[in-house]
């Protein structure tokens, strides 16, 4: 096994060596305070990249399960006041490692294997993908926007779905969805380290937005997001923008449009709420206030909490870290949401459906009964009431 | 003069998987280089064996197996000291006390509370806040730094000029002795004259005496205002004479930090603060409201006599927070412009700063090789932080950076009358020159206190006030 790297970690060489080890990311960090084991936390992990890189150890199934063990919720890189891209760098690292012909591990495999056979991570028929779909909306129709539902929305969250349909439909926007022939996005692959089949993935979704005619590709889930307007450009330079002209938004984004045009009516939600920005919406992306100017358009009285926005605690669910560490996952979740709940509001919202899942069975550990929404899901209550 | 040690056998290892469980002990190499660094720069010493422990009787039994077999042991937080405090020179075991992070009860209506060692400070202000009480002593590294960690370091940060450090806010410890006793030393009330005062022996004793199992912490009420100011000028002199002149007015400010053009500059990068480069002086009140605005007011007019170019009031408590992380951020900032930093931490009276500033600012000049300084620090405190800015794997300016530690203790700092620092500690680093500020009967006294807790000197070797020192620190390159 090689001990110095060539692959996609060579690019974060720099950064490696910016590492003053001041222990800054140690903080948040949701794996290293579940297991506070050095090798957890990102200085570690940044230090057995170093090694790697310098020689001084080789790669190590004990190395690759490191990175592994990681949401990706890129608090770190923010935190970092040297500026090493930390995350990135851990990413990048799970690309090194696959492509050195190693395999990621049993559990973030498991998605991995369902992703490519089937095109999403739940090992659920493909044919199914469309089961959310009321008999109204058409797939594959030629729209100005495109909404990519994803696959969470898909097959275990389908009122976000539902839900963005109806707001859309009743916004009077001309959109279309691709139904079964939706597929994975790829983002699963890419925080997997499986970036070679990632590209091809991306390249066949690219194929099917050019004959739609859209101007606009519109997504549920901020992993999709994040994946159609960063990835794609930076790992396989698939610029959905400058080639085809694409406008990428994160749903909450374009509700915020809409409510702005006065395409979307809400009001009248006499209720608290806090707000639980998702990692790779918020940090990943840096979409902080759309959904909460949503919340507010829609009546509601936002209450933030400390750990929100860039500090914002992980749910738990990102990096395969669920698939991988369920229990692990699920006591992270169950942090979160208890800090969430113990703020005097009456529900917990938040933009993306993974978090969704993951903060419901989190709340229930923690032992309250505080409603989690999906913004779908909490505007179109809004929406309701407003007629 | 070097110790002899007993070898960690396998066998031991095995006695030693027994006590803490095979998940919290680790011989792996991955592992042994993860506790082999911390934050000073340059030094790596690897441990042979790295355990978490969970309790204080699990500790008990490790150091009485270790005592035995004169197996080092050295116990490590958070890993963020800043001079080798928590390397394990010798090798050894090292203890990981990160999983003993339990809040164990808050005392209100004393204003108290008891934690395990392993809690971090930011968490444990979070946790504070939630019920109106804080506990003060703020070093830059409180988003990863452990109580225990501050404890045996006695840390100071940003708050000290008003709040003092660590040892003011202890009231008594829990810890296990080398020998493997678990004792309590001081009282769970606020005064207590009984006997010697072992707690604040073991506070800053850098885990030398004892491991630090729980810690009984006096709390405060939350203040009901804080104003915090930044002023920036072009000289550094106005900068630093503002400061003193602040000082010396009679207001006591909760903190009082310079940060010279190079720190400022890389730190208000770094917080993404749009404000011009220049030394900057940034300055917290806090208190009753009405107290707040009348002190951030004369404060005000102080340093407008000095001809800020640039001068700021946070008005939010979000831009105050953003103004502080970005001081606190300025070591780790400093990595920006050049590949190593070393940082140091004396004290001089505060009246000496602007000479002390003056002699540090010429020490380059005596050097064979290039090597750059940036200053920043708690200047209320009369404690500045020159960063020693260099190439780390060039040997010329290794060496070049020994002779000017050895100029800046011997010609800066102990002429000035001032300590080889002020919240750090000893560690691997200073160990030189305690001698230089203590005189050889006192360093004598620390060494005969230090074979009364650890007659076998197996913990954390070669540091602090326990000696002996080891030959020059030897700063290699990296590894």
């Amino acid at each position: 096994m090689p001990g110095t790297l060539e692959g996609p970690l060579k690019a974060f060489a720099g950064d490696l060596d910016k590492c003053v080890r001041c222990g800054f990311c140690r903080e948040l960090c949701p794996v290293g305070d579940l297991y506070p084991w050095e090798a957890n936390f990102p200085r570690g992990k940044v230090q057995l990249l170093r090694a790697l890189a310098r020689g001084s150890l080789r790669v190590s199934n004990y190395i690759v399960d490191r990175m592994y063990f990681c949401t990706t919720c890129g608090y770190c890189s923010k935190r970092c006041p040297s500026g090493v891209r930390t995350n990135e760098a851990f990413e990048a690292a799970r690309a090194e490692f696959i492509g050195l012909g190693l395999r990621a591990p049993e559990g973030h495999l498991r998605v991995v294997e369902s992703v490519l056979r089937l095109g999403n991570p739940f090992g659920e028929a493909e044919g199914d993908r469309e089961r959310w779909m009321p008999p109204w909306l058409r797939a594959g129709r030629r729209s100005k926007v495109l909404y990519w539902a994803g696959c969470m929305a898909s097959y275990r969250l389908e009122e976000t779905a539902i839900s963005t349909a109806k707001i859309l439909n009743a916004a009077g926007l001309d959109f279309t969805t691709l139904g079964r022939a939706e597929g994975d996005c790829g983002s699963i692959l890419i925080r997997t380290g499986y970036w070679r089949e990632a590209e091809r993935l991306a390249r066949e979704n690219t194929k099917k937005f050019e004959g739609l005619g859209i101007g606009t590709l519109v997504t549920s889930c901020p992993g999709c997001f994040r994946t159609f307007a960063n990835d794609y450009p930076k790992l396989f330079g698939i610029d959905l923008e400058r080639d085809l002209g694409l406008e990428i938004l994160h749903s909450s984004q374009l509700f915020e449009r809409l409510m702005r045009e006065g395409r979307i009516i809400a009001s009248g939600l006499d209720m608290k709420v806090t707000y639980h920005d998702p990692c790779h919406l918020g940090r990943h992306m840096g979409v902080y206030d759309p959904p909460r100017n949503v919340i507010r358009g829609a009546g509601a009285e936002l209450v933030e909490h400390s750990k929100s926005r860039w500090l914002a605690s992980c749910c738990g669910a990102g990096g395969g870290f669920r698939s991988a560490h369920g229990e692990l996952s699920l006591r992270q979740a169950a942090r979160r949401a208890g800090q969430l709940s113990d703020l005097a509001v009456n529900a917990i919202v938040t933009a993306c459906p993974f978090c969704v899942v993951n903060l419901r069975r989190g709340i229930e550990v923690f032992g309250s009964d505080m409603p989690v929404y999906d913004l779908p899901a909490f505007l179109e209550g809004a929406t309701s009431r407003a007629k | 003069m070097g110790l002899e040690y007993g070898r960690l056998s396998e066998g031991l290892i095995a006695e030693l998987e027994s006590i803490v469980g095979p998940e919290n002990i680790s011989t792996r190499a991955e592992d042994l280089l993860c506790g082999s660094y911390e934050a000073t720069p340059l030094i790596e010493c690897k441990p042979d064996a790295i355990l978490a422990p969970r309790t204080a009787e699990q500790i008990s039994e490790i150091l009485v197996l270790a005592n035995r077999h004169r197996i080092p042991v050295t116990p490590r937080g958070a890993g963020t000291s800043l001079a080798g405090n928590s390397l394990t020179v010798a090798g050894g075991i090292c203890l990981d006390m990160s999983s003993m992070k339990s809040i164990l009860e808050f005392d209100g209506a004393n204003q108290t509370i008891a934690v395990e060692p392993g809690v971090v400070c930011d968490t444990l202000n979070d946790y504070l806040a939630d019920r109106g009480f804080f506990f003060p002593p703020d070093p830059a590294s409180s988003s990863a730094a452990t109580i225990g960690g501050m404890v045996a370091n006695n840390s100071g940060g940003n708050r000290a000029l008003k709040y003092g450090v660590t040892k003011d806010h202890v009231l008594w410890l829990e810890a296990v002795l080398p020998t493997g006793e678990i004792v309590r030393t001081g009282s769970r009330t606020l005064k207590s004259v009984s006997g010697y005062d072992l707690t604040r022996l073991l506070i800053g004793s850098e885990g030398t005496l004892a491991v630090i199992t729980k810690v009984g912490l006096k709390v405060m009420p939350l203040p009901e205002a804080r104003a915090v100011s930044l002023y920036i000028f072009d000289d550094v002199e106005e900068a630093v004479r503002t400061a003193v002149e602040i000082k010396s007015s009679g207001i006591l400010p909760s903190m009082l930090e310079f940060m010279d053009e190079a720190s400022s500059k890389a730190s208000f990068e770094y917080a993404k603060m749009d404000c011009p480069e220049g030394c900057a002086v940034l300055v917290e009140c806090d208190g009753w409201r009405e107290a707040v605005e009348r002190e951030a007011e004369s404060i005000h007019r102080i340093a407008l006599r000095r001809g800020p170019k640039f001068f700021e009031r946070a008005s939010s408590r979000e831009e105050m927070e953003r103004l502080i992380s970005a001081r606190k951020a300025a070591l780790p900032a400093l990595s920006r412009i050049a590949p190593t930093i070393f940082m140091e931490d004396f004290t001089v009276p505060m009246t000496k700063i602007p000479e002390a500033y003056a002699r540090i600012a010429r020490i380059p000049e005596g050097l064979d090789a290039p090597i750059g300084i940036s200053t920043f620090g708690h200047i209320g405190e009369g404690n500045l932080h020159p960063n020693f800015l260099f190439d780390g794997s060039d040997p010329e300016q290794r060496r070049a950076f020994r002779k000017a530690l050895d100029v800046l203790y011997r010609e800066v700092v102990i002429p000035l009358g001032g300590s080889i620092t002020g919240e750090h500690g000893v560690g691997l680093s200073r160990g030189d020159y305690m001698e230089l500020e203590h005189g050889a009967r006192v360093v004598g006294l620390m060494r005969e206190i230090k074979r009364v807790f650890d007659p076998n000197m197996i913990l954390n070797p070669y540091k602090a006030k326990g000696g002996p020192w080891p030959p020059p620190m030897d700063i290699g390159g990296p590894h």
